[in-house]
This record gives structure tokens, C-alpha cells and sequence, in this order.
């Protein structure tokens, strides 16, 4: 298996993503990619803005909820669906970074919109050197 | 996330009805409402575990529910209900009412025949296609500035209709009239009015849709007529619910309940089911955000009615589309219900399940009181949908099904079926489809779904609510 990377994993009602990666940062960019493969295909569409993107410090499982929050927010409020993430722990223990985003009319909807994120059966944690996550999110 | 190997064992317990006995935190027995064909299904998820967990809510009295069309949610089942005793401490959950709150099904009768709808078919759906909007970012009906968002909250869709988007019929045929009391505006934070404030009038993705349907079995004449059903007639059933303003409302209010719990000495098997006592600070300030956001659900709807009206009028050069029922399935409500031979004030949960009122109920309006409460319950995308109504005594607080209930997963659902072959397929059929994305259509095939004339006759069987009308689609407006 590759160091890092997401796939989408079989619920009956709603979505469920899993991520992983070598550090923690790594991990919560593949859930927030894997987050928006569920209903867009970017293709070429071009970067319009970037916009920051942290979460305070808290325990990882909110910490990635806060981060899945957010990108579901941008869609829905600003009309943009991002596309790339960049993400670094912070001193204090929490995360920061930005992404990049796309105009949502110039992508291609391939699926339902997430517009929650589950604390059912979600769990991150690093195990022999990598971070791994599970989150249902609601569709 | 995989299907735990540790099923609860269920032992026959009359017509369509499974019982789960008490056993480690369960407070009460599940009871699962189900017919032979359809409870393998059951065993299949984790659905019998989440039965089991809401058992163990404090406050719980009588048993844990599940509908025949239950399956695997988060925290709760879809498909379940529970009621909590609100003088024992009983609790509220955001998880037990899901995160779309006053997700709902309303119907409207139109005067016309199929036949009538034949060849202006195309034209009326493209027409509902431009007007109605779904998928991501497309606008809304009702466009509204801030400062009116919160009378729209507190006042639902009587707020609308004021406005011109509605008749009356409008009102006195929906759930507590377009209107649940209690909201508090001031417990909806500041994400949650910016989701709300450009989608009042929106149908949203996944399983919502809006579908021209014809009313094809008649099973019960005098209900049928009195809800002014007749067969062959053309309806429109409108599946949406409070979109993003209600998705943050149950989000804020789980974070708030998740750290209040400790404080308040209430611990659950399963964070999604965070709860807090009614009568506690974290419980009203839910119930208020709550009510907030079911009115926010129906008066989306009333603005999607009021925007088909317009299709009708414009294509067909007739907008008189009654109002049959809107009923909400994602809700919590306070309720009187006799337990142990007491009255007593219940939350009653009903998440995906669909409140079903029985003859006599005070609660209906005058003209639907002497028949019940209608009970909407719509198919999947191609498949059949059912007009039923309430009887007595009923069963689960007076609760019924809510649609077929997946027995797919989306994922599945996408491997067996190209959302192209779909469309083609259900156009061979007859039935019109417009849709936000084709491959999208996928995840919403039929086969993904259990047999809605199964979920409906069991309903029937263990005494839930009666089958009055099978409707099938003409036309799918899909988000």
C-alpha cells in the first residue's frame, strides 16, 4: 500500500472515508481530498483563490471533524470546492495551513454533497509509523 | 465500520414484530417491525446494534423501534424510533433526529390524468429542470436578505404564504401546521444562518428529488377519497428537507452535548448519539435550534411548491396543485402518549421514521380527522411510492415507515450500475429523468433499495398505518 493515499469504504445510507499517511497532516489532507472526491471531478478547472484552513488543538478525532467541517462549509457558503490542501502541525498542537480552490460551476458533480461529518465509528490514530483515519460523513 | 459479527438475536414476537431482549445497559427491549423477507436484510448491518444502543438512552421507556425499512445510520438506525420520559430525565439527541433535520415528503394532487400529461410531458420537465434548484450552488426560489432569515425560522412556512407563496390549504395540511413552536433563532450560530440564508427553495443531492408521479392502485377507497386520490390522477411528491442550515444545527449541538455529558453524568455506547436531558440548558437550547430548523424544512418545501405551481401554470396553463400532507421524517417532538398506564410527556425520536396520527387524532386538521394522517412514503428513483394512513391503536408512538430504505451501499450501487444505462433505462420505462449528475444517478438505482411493496404491506401487517394509494413516477427531478 502506498505511504499515503484514501479510498471511499461501503456504508449503506451515507459515505465512509478512509485516509493515510506518514504523519498526521498528511492524513487529514487524504480525508479532506477523499472528502471531496465523493461528489466532484476538478479536471483543469483553475485555481481561483486560496483560502487557510487550520484547526485548534484538541484531541485528532476533532481535530479532523473540524477540518471536514470546514471544507464542507466553503463549498456550501462561498460556492468553491478546493483542490489542494497544504497542512502543517503547529507548535501549540493543532493544525494550519491552506487550500487551493476551484469555482464549484467548473467542476463536474459526480455524486451527492457531503454536509456533515459523523463521530460514529470515527477513528485516527498512528500505528508503526503511519496515521490512519475512519469518518462517516452524511450525504 | 464493517458489519459487526455479534448480531442481537431476535425472537418472533407477533405479526412482523422481532424483539431483542434486555440484556448489559439496554434499559428497554428492541422491538424491529419486519416481515420474514425483510428482517435477513436487517441481520445484514449494524442496524440491530444501533437498536441496541438507543436502548440504552436514559429516559427511554417502552422500547427501542425499529421501522420495517430500518438500516444502518450513524448513532441511530434509520429507520428507528425512541421516546424518552421527560419528568424521568429522559434525554434528547441531535444524532436521533439526523443531521437533516425535518427531512419530509410532501404531496400534491393535480386535476389531471395521466393522459393529459403525455405529450406536454418533456416541456413540464424541463421547465421544473431550469426552475428547481439542485445539485451544488444553484440558487435558491425564495431569495432572502438576512434580516428576514429569522422570522423565516420562527415562523416557517406561514411565512412564505404571507408572502404570496402558498394557500392556505397549504398550511392546514402540513405537519403542526408549517409552523413548530418553541423555536429559538439565538441558538442557531452564525455558520448555520450563512448555510440557510441562500437555499430556502432548494432541493439539495443524495436521496432527495422531486418526481410527477400517477396514482395507480387504489387499496383503500374511502381514505382514497377522502385525501382526493383517485387513480390515474397526476401528484407531485417533493422529498427535501432543511439543507445546510439544518445539517449545522445537529453538528454544533452534538460538539456542545459531546462535552457536556461529562458534566451532565450521561455516557452513551457511541459519541453519535450525544444527548443531554430535555429539561437541561443543552437539551432546550437543541429543541429551540431544533424547531428552528424544521420550520426552515417546510417552508423549503412551500417555496418548491411554489415554484412547480408556477411549472404547471406556465406548461399546463393550471396551477392548482392541492396540498395532500407534508410530514416530516427527522424529527423530535414533545408528545403526550399513554405508557404503563400513565400519561406522560415523551421526546419522541423519529429518525427516518414518519409520524402517523390514527382517526380522531386532535392534532389533525378537521377534514382529515375523521380518515387519520396521511403517511407519505416515497419509493426509490423508478420505483413505486404509497399514500397510507395512520390506524389505531397504531404502534412506536404512532409511527410508521419512511421510504424503501437502502439495502446498498452507494459505493455497491456505483460498481453494478453507470448512471447513463440508468437513465436510459428508466426513460424506456416511460419515466422522464433530469438530474444535477448523471453519475450521481447511480448511487440512487432501485436495486440499491429494499422492495417498497414489501416495506409498505408489512407496515400494514403489524398494524402501523394502512395502505390507501401506490403511486408511480413519471417524471424524476433528481439533486
Amino acid at each position: 500500500m502506498d505511504t499515503r493515499g484514501h479510498r471511499l469504504l461501503p456504508h449503506t445510507a451515507d459515505a465512509v472515508i478512509e485516509a493515510w499517511g506518514p504523519d498526521r497532516p498528511a492524513c487529514l489532507v487524504e480525508a479532506m481530498e477523499a472528502l471531496v472526491d465523493i461528489f466532484a471531478e476538478a479536471g483543469d478547472a483553475a485555481v481561483t483563490r486560496t483560502l487557510p484552513l487550520s484547526a485548534e488543538a484538541a484531541a485528532s478525532a476533532d481535530v479532523l471533524v473540524s477540518l471536514l467541517e470546514e471544507v464542507i462549509y466553503v463549498t456550501e457558503v462561498l460556492g468553491v470546492v478546493p483542490v489542494r490542501f497544504h497542512l502543517a502541525d503547529t507548535e501549540d498542537g493543532g493544525v494550519a495551513g491552506d487550500m487551493e480552490v476551484v469555482e464549484a460551476g467548473q467542476v463536474e458533480l459526480v455524486g451527492p454533497v457531503p454536509k456533515a461529518v459523523s463521530y460514529h465509528g470515527l477513528d485516527i490514530a498512528e500505528h508503526d509509523g503511519t496515521w490512519r483515519c475512519r469518518v462517516l460523513v452524511d450525504v | 465500520m464493517t458489519p459487526s459479527p455479534r448480531v442481537p438475536s431476535l425472537v418472533p414476537d407477533g405479526p412482523d414484530r422481532w424483539r431483542i431482549e434486555p440484556s448489559g445497559d439496554m434499559r428497554v427491549p428492541g422491538l424491529v417491525y419486519a416481515s420474514d423477507v425483510l428482517v435477513e436484510g436487517v441481520r445484514q448491518d449494524q442496524a440491530l446494534n444501533q437498536v441496541v444502543n438507543v436502548a440504552t438512552l436514559p429516559g427511554i421507556v417502552e422500547a427501542s423501534y425499529a421501522m420495517p425499512d430500518v438500516h444502518w445510520g450513524y448513532g441511530f438506525p434509520i429507520g428507528g424510533v425512541a421516546a424518552t420520559d421527560v419528568e424521568d430525565g429522559g434525554v434528547v439527541s441531535p444524532g436521533g433526529v439526523g443531521f437533516d433535520i425535518s427531512c419530509g415528503v410532501r404531496l400534491l394532487v393535480s386535476p389531471l390524468d395521466a393522459e393529459e400529461l403525455a405529450a406536454p410531458l418533456g416541456s413540464l420537465m424541463d421547465a421544473l429542470d431550469a426552475r428547481v434548484p439542485t445539485g451544488l450552488g444553484a440558487g435558491e426560489v425564495m431569495h432572502l436578505h438576512g434580516e428576514e432569515l429569522p422570522a423565516l425560522l420562527s415562523q416557517g412556512s406561514p411565512y412564505l404564504v404571507a408572502r404570496g407563496l402558498g394557500v392556505e390549504g397549504d398550511l392546514s395540511h402540513c405537519e403542526d401546521g408549517g409552523v413548530l413552536g418553541g423555536a429559538d433563532v439565538g441558538a442557531l450560530s452564525e455558520r448555520a444562518m450563512s448555510r440557510g440564508l441562500h437555499q430556502v427553495g432548494s432541493l439539495g443531492s443524495g436521496n432527495h428529488f422531486l418526481e410527477l408521479q400517477v396514482v395507480d392502485q387504489i387499496h383503500d377507497a374511502s381514505a382514497a377519497t377522502a385525501f382526493g386520490l383517485r387513480h390515474g390522477q397526476v401528484c407531485v411528491m417533493i422529498h427535501s428537507g432543511s439543507r445546510g442550515l439544518g445539517h449545522q444545527v445537529c453538528s454544533d449541538h452534538v460538539h456542545t452535548m459531546r462535552s457536556a455529558m461529562g458534566r451532565l453524568g450521561v455516557a452513551v455506547p457511541d459519541p453519535q448519539l450525544a444527548c443531554a436531558p430535555v429539561d437541561s440548558a443543552e437539551g432546550r437550547s437543541y429543541l429551540g435550534a431544533m424547531a428552528a430548523a424544521a420550520n426552515y424544512g417546510r417552508a423549503n418545501r412551500q417555496a418548491l411548491t411554489y415554484a412547480v405551481r408556477q411549472c404547471f401554470a406556465a406548461t399546463l396553463g393550471t396551477d392548482r396543485l392541492q396540498l395532500l400532507y407534508d410530514v416530516s421524517h427527522n424529527l423530535a417532538k414533545l408528545e403526550w402518549h399513554e405508557v404503563a398506564g400513565r400519561r406522560r410527556l415523551l421526546c419522541v425520536h423519529r429518525k427516518g421514521a414518519t409520524r402517523a396520527l390514527p382517526p380522531g387524532h386532535p392534532d389533525l386538521p378537521s377534514d382529515l380527522r375523521p380518515v387519520g394522517q396521511p403517511v407519505l412514503v416515497p419509493g426509490s428513483m423508478g420505483t413505486a411510492s404509497y399514500v397510507l394512513v395512520g390506524t389505531a391503536p397504531g404502534g412506536a408512538f404512532s409511527s410508521a415507515c419512511h421510504g424503501a430504505g437502502r439495502t446498498m451501499s452507494r459505493h455497491q450501487a456505483l460498481r453494478l450500475v453507470k448512471g447513463a444505462e440508468l437513465r436510459r433505462d428508466l426513460e424506456a420505462h416511460g419515466i422522464a429523468v433530469r438530474a444535477a449528475s448523471t453519475k450521481g444517478l447511480a448511487e440512487e438505482a432501485p436495486l440499491a433499495y429494499k422492495d417498497v411493496d414489501e416495506v409498505v404491506r408489512s407496515c400494514e401487517r403489524a398494524g402501523l398505518a394502512r395502505r390507501v394509494a401506490r403511486l408511480r413516477p413519471l417524471g424524476v427531478v433528481k439533486g
